[in-house]
């Protein structure tokens, strides 16, 4: 699994990459003025409280406390969920102001980049809702206990993804209007020793 | 997974986790507190890069029990990241470059 993790940075890397070379060189339709920093900031905490979900699953299930370890994975997954629907709220916004993957660079790079952490997210979900029937017919115990710390892994992997995009792309990258942007990004360079 | 063997002794306790939770939230809470102050840019983006980096050490070493992990999973992890980051900022030296 830390292999597979390792190979996922790369891919994420590149999206992440290709955001930030794009960034302020939209020339038409809404850009980075668009993201909602509050509604974003509530999904990046449900996401963060999923992983202490995915977490107390794990332990619960190390101690044998089946029950406690049905509760934490189904939360999980739950939460994971409402993540989602927070995506899929946010790229409906974006539809109805205009910006589709089609409209300009800023919706190519960012939408296939959160799409495909949105992506991650819907297989991590399906995963947990699967460990999680698996242990009413006794194929998850405490016996096999990785089973779940390996699911642990790519859930909480999916978590500092989004701890990078939030943070880099929509905290950073969006700073407050389009000269906010250029402001940030010759910040952000000077900080890599680029500017 | 992360262990060679299959033992979990060593993995801390619910009280542990909670605890790295609720710092999680307060460094989610001051990165937007950050955003919406009207400090320079450089002092936002200091502060936006630097709590990044703690939440993702921090969901990466306790979450993620790499600090109680062989070294060796560390490395499959790390080794990537640093070239990551190297394209990342390769890509922004080219782009810096070519706007200029």
């Amino acid at each position: 699994m830390w292999a597979f993790l390792g190979s996922d940075v790369l891919f994420f890397g590149t999206l992440i990459a290709t955001h930030l070379v794009y960034r302020g060189q939209s020339v038409s339709g809404p850009a980075e003025n668009i993201l909602d920093i509050p509604i974003t900031s509530i999904s990046t905490f449900v996401l963060l409280m999923s992983s202490l979900a995915m977490v107390l699953a794990l332990s619960g299930l190390q101690r044998g406390k089946m029950g406690e370890a049905r509760f934490w994975l189904a939360a999980t997954a739950l939460l994971g969920s409402v993540f989602i629907g927070f995506q899929m709220y946010e790229f409906a916004e974006f539809a109805n102001e205009g910006l589709t993957p089609r409209t300009n660079l800023f919706g190519s790079t960012f939408l296939i980049m959160t799409g495909f952490h949105g992506t991650h997210v819907v297989i991590g979900i399906f995963w947990l809702w699967s460990l999680f029937f698996a242990t009413f017919n006794g194929k998850i115990h405490q016996g096999n206990s990785l089973e779940v710390e390996i699911a642990g892994l790519y859930w909480h992997f999916v978590d500092i993804v989004w701890i990078v995009i939030f943070g880099v792309v929509y905290l950073v990258g969006a700073y407050g209007t389009e000269e906010h942007v250029e402001e940030a990004g010759h910040a952000a360079a000077a900080i890599l020793g680029l500017g | 997974m992360a262990h060679m063997t299959d033992s979990h002794q060593d993995h801390p306790g619910p009280r542990l986790y909670i605890i790295i939770a609720l710092i999680l939230g307060v460094l989610t809470g001051i990165e937007v507190a950050a955003f919406f102050l009207e400090l320079t840019s450089w002092v936002v983006v200091w502060i936006l890069l630097l709590l990044s980096l703690t939440k993702f050490l921090m969901v990466v070493y306790f979450f993620m029990h790499l600090r109680m992990d062989d070294n060796r999973f560390a490395l499959l992890f790390f080794i990537p990241m640093v070239i990551m980051i190297s394209i990342v900022v390769a890509l922004l030296a080219l782009f810096q470059n070519i706007t200029r």
